[in-house]
């Protein structure tokens, strides 16, 4: 019984499909550690390797514990790091199974990686997943009570359970109070997501444009606005260092009622980047709940974004931002010293040109006629980087391009800032929405001239207009392009693969729609159907009570009913007596004391004509009383003998 | 007669369960998270529905009658628990009897309605039983079903035997009291009758069958074999128990031996005779001394 060789297989099959979808993301060693062990813990078990000590089995502990944190990086418990030590315990666990306890254990920790898959992982496919992997654990776990019953007779009961629990999980589902942002500040999502970065270097957004992972999602109400127009404003960088962009001072709250005539509304779905800023289409005029819209009309959260979060939004090109008197001593601001040559050009066009106008021309028309270059590999610019970039290289990416735009407006006496975000976006075709990607990030410049308030300029437009108008792909030579994007070859293959990719995005989407973001909002508007006019506290306490109520009269139908059944009607005997009665009411009358084998031969003697009826029902009764399995004999057989019994008075 | 009770509780594994899923609920709240609230409900729910399942389990189940072939001391008794018929097939119940062993069966479709449950080296005289606790943590293991049944049984234990082989028919003879040993002269003959079937061939009167009068048959005396009286006084014993066990294994010795004999212990005198219930008419007179 100790060393069970019925339950080691089972429950290392049931790690390997639980943990899956998270070796998946891990490398390739954690899989091969997994494998490993549970083939040597099957060998083991067959008696054909020795049972690994206690000593061992820890210095196998600490041999896994010290590869997660070799390779995984850190002791901060955070995602990868945390998932590929879950990933290496499930290896070890079956050495440790030859308890019962054990075995409960370790299938329990199997319903832990269920849940911490479902936290990594948000889409339609691991809903169904989490069902079959239930199902597969919780088989085990009737296994390991029950040994030695047939696995298909195990699922069937499994099976039937899940059935059965269903209504009560999704009331539960749809009636649990829901709380709005977080109770604890955890990490949030397991896995990591880059964000736009609040710093804008040379380097900081052509790193993220090998990224392939999706920012965020836009479902528009009316028409997708033009490519060009799909400016997706982030964050405004202010302070500028010699070499870096920041954001400077947290801008304040906007305190001013923006109206506009003509609008665009849509509907983002942002993926979860662990910042404080939402961002919405160039110019935001609303702000979702617990988000401010702020003077520089950036959204600002209360909270990092950790889950997917889907707002909506409404914006407009019909404003004017104006530039107050605080912002603009910010957007004049300029390191003290350094690439001196470019505040040269810039102070020359002040000094030759009279309008802001002129000058704001006269740099575009510098970017758009100066030979520049777009790359994702300008080289290296290392002392005095602008004046490398503007005279020597005259090779870079976005951001190089806007931090020069900016540096030379300011030094020629003109309010300027950066603003950093996305543009473009692909549009999907199955769900008509944008999906923008990590890759689409992108940087600008803001101007501000006289009282036209601030004015859009793309820098990188001016030198490669294709990146604007036909997206990154476009835009680039095709040895500079990501390696994602230039798998050549197989082009319609690719082109397959990209529309099989965009109907399992638009298929999430909906489901995510549906299912994923069903929150306090939804709950309450579904809840005020059911009980209008009552407030959210008080519904709280009436879904309670009514738990309270079914688990009670739950808990008191066990104690009462199994009593009663106690002592529960005899149904052979209520047969038997029926058949009794009919003899009875023929004039045979059973002695109280008389057996069913006297009174057959009893009824054999008075009534011969019935006799092969009489027997057949002695026989049943015979089998369901006295023998010791009633072979194929049922109660339901032996009553619709009696029933059918008839006899001619 | 009392009535059954029922009990209802988590196991320590259901305990570990309800935590785990406390845990599982705080996560999915902090991270308010979809997937994880449901996965948390359906296993709850799952835990709450499979309470129906482990009642259904046990539902059905009740005692007709507890037996006991008689024991001798230091062996097991072995009580029958006869269930009613089953019309379904219950996995996973542990039965015991007042402090018997537990009996695990796995399922009633092996063993049918007779479940056997050990009360291992019970002491001599007569045991009662008059409570079955029948549990069950079917299917998951994590809740347990303990129900109490009110029951009525009896087991005889005859004392320990000492073993029969040391016990020689000299000794047999030497607790004898009547006087009369070593009648070993020839059987009486008391007359004659017609054959029946399963007469012996030997004691066919051939001479008779021979002149033609048919067939006929020699009758002899019945007691012609030895006659005992095992007697309490005449064993040299200071230990009572002793005596008992000696007393038992000169009863089995004797009954083996297809002797007649009697019993004579203080209070009780059973006259000589043979046969299987004889046997254990005087065994039952020993466990009960």
């Amino acid at each position: 019984m100790q060393r069970d060789v019925r339950h080691p297989a089972p429950i290392i099959a049931v790690l390997g499909i639980v943990i899956g979808p998270l070796l998946i993301n891990m490398p390739i060693w954690v899989s091969g550690w997994c494998v490993v062990f549970w083939i040597y813990m099957l060998l083991v078990f067959q008696g054909k390797l020795p049972q690994p000590g206690r000593k061992i089995r820890l210095i196998f502990t600490a041999t896994g514990c010290m590869l997660v944190l070799v390779f995984l990086g850190g002791i901060r418990l955070e995602s990868q790091a945390f998932i590929g030590l879950l990933c290496v315990m499930a290896g070890l666990k079956p050495l440790e199974t030859t308890r019962h306890r054990d075995r409960v254990v370790t299938l329990f920790m199997a319903y832990f990686i269920i849940i911490i898959s479902l936290f990594s992982i948000e889409n339609l496919l691991i809903t169904l997943y989490m069902f079959v992997a239930v199902l597969a654990t919780t088989t085990c776990l009737v296994h390991i009570n029950q040994p030695g019953r047939r696995l298909k007779i195990n699922v069937r009961l499994v099976g039937v359970i899940m059935l059965q629990s269903l209504p009560l999980m999704v009331l539960l589902f749809m009636l649990f109070p829901r709380l709005e942002g977080s109770m604890f500040s955890l990490p949030g999502r397991f896995v990591g997501q880059t964000g736009f970065s609040d710093t804008l270097r040379p380097g900081s957004i052509s790193q993220l444009v090998q990224v392939d992972q999706t920012a965020f999602r836009v479902q528009f109400d009316q028409k997708v606005p033009a490519a060009g127009d799909l400016y997706w404003r982030g964050l405004v960088l202010w302070h500028f260092d010699g070499k870096y962009w920041t954001q400077g001072n947290i801008p304040e709250r906007n305190k001013r009622i923006i109206q506009a005539d003509t609008y665009v509304e849509y509907d983002i779905i942002l993926e979860p980047h662990r910042k404080k800023n939402l961002v919405a289409l160039d110019v935001p005029i609303t702000a979702p709940r617990f988000t401010a819209l702020t003077e520089d009309f950036t959204l600002r959260t209360r909270w990092p974004v950790r889950m997917v979060q889907r707002y909506r939004m409404r914006s407009t090109q019909d404003v004017q931002l104006q530039l107050g008197a605080a912002q603009e001593l910010l957007a004049r601001q300029l390191p003290p010293t350094g690439n001196l040559k470019s505040r040269r050009l810039a102070e020359t066009w002040a000094s030759r040109l009279d309008s802001p106008q002129a000058i704001l021309a006269q740099a575009k028309q510098f970017f758009a006629q100066g030979d520049f270059t777009y790359t994702l590999r300008p080289g290296l610019m290392v002392d005095n980087p602008l004046d490398e970039f503007l005279f020597n290289i005259r090779k870079g990416y976005c951001e190089h391009f806007a931090s020069a735009f900016a540096f030379l407006m300011r030094a020629a006496g003109i309010p300027a800032r950066i603003v950093v975000g996305f543009q473009g976006g692909n549009l999907n075709p199955y769900g008509n929405y944008l999906i923008v990607k990590q890759y689409h990030a992108h940087a600008w410049v803001e101007v501000s001239i006289n009282d036209q308030g601030w004015i859009r300029v793309d820098p990188t437009a001016l030198v490669a207009p294709e990146r604007v108008s036909m997206g990154l792909e476009g835009s680039l030579a095709s040895d500079d392009l990501p390696d994602f994007l230039n798998q050549t070859g197989v082009r319609q293959l690719r082109a397959y693969v990209q529309r099989l990719i965009y109907m399992v995005d638009a298929i999430n989407l909906r489901w995510n729609a549906w299912f994923m973001e069903y929150s306090r909002i939804e709950q309450a508007g579904l809840l005020r159907k059911f009980f209008a006019h009552m407030s959210q506290n008080r519904w709280i306490w009436i879904v309670v009570l009514f738990f309270s109520v079914v688990t009670a009269s739950v808990w008191v139908r066990i104690r009462y009913h199994v009593r009663s059944r106690t002592y529960r009607r005899d149904q052979i005997q209520d047969a038997y007596l029926v058949f009794c009665r009919k003899l009875a009411g023929v004039g045979i009358q059973r002695h109280p004391a008389q057996g069913p084998l006297d009174f057959i031969r009893m009824v054999n003697l008075h009534r011969p004509e019935i006799k092969q009826q009489v027997a057949g029902i002695m026989d049943a009764y015979i089998a369901l009383r006295y023998r010791r399995t009633s072979g194929n004999m049922s109660l339901q057989k032996f009553k619709r003998l009696v029933r059918r019994l008839r006899i001619s008075s | 007669m009392q009535k059954a009770t029922t009990r209802f509780a988590p196991t320590r594994f259901g305990w570990m369960f309800i935590i785990a899923l406390a845990g599982m609920l705080m996560g999915s709240m902090n991270y308010n998270n979809n997937l994880g609230f449901l996965f948390t409900f359906l296993l709850g729910s799952m835990a709450l529905v499979s309470i129906v399942h482990t009642y259904g389990n046990i539902k059905g189940i009740a005692v007709e009658a507890v037996r006991c072939q008689p024991a001798f001391e230091s062996q097991d008794a072995v009580f029958e628990i006869i269930l009613p018929h089953l019309p379904t097939t219950h996995f996973g119940l542990r039965f015991r009897l007042n402090e018997s062993q537990e009996t695990f069966v796995r399922s009633t479709a092996e063993t049918g309605n007779r479940v056997s449950v050990i009360i291992p080296s019970p002491k001599r005289g007569r045991i009662f039983v008059d409570k079955l606790a029948l549990v069950t943590e079917y299917p998951f293991g994590l809740f347990r079903i303990r129900r109490s049944i009110p029951v009525n049984g009896t087991c005889l234990v005859y004392p320990k035997p000492i073993p029969v082989n040391q016990i020689s028919t000299q000794d047999l003879m030497s607790v004898h009291e009547s006087q009369d040993i070593g009648r070993s002269k020839a059987d009486d003959f008391k007359g004659l009758r017609t054959f029946q079937n399963g007469d012996a061939l030997k004691h066919i009167f051939w001479k008779a069958f021979s002149k033609g009068q048919g067939l006929l048959v020699k009758e002899f005396m019945q007691n012609a074999s030895p006659e005992l009286c095992l007697n309490w006084e005449k064993i040299s014993s200071k230990n009572s128990e002793k005596k008992l066990s000696i007393l038992c294994a000169m009863v089995l010795k004797a009954h083996k031996l297809k002797i007649a004999y009697g019993l004579n212990i203080p209070g009780q005198l059973i006259s000589p005779q043979r046969g299987n219930q004889h046997k254990h008419a005087c065994l039952r007179a020993l466990a009960l001394f």
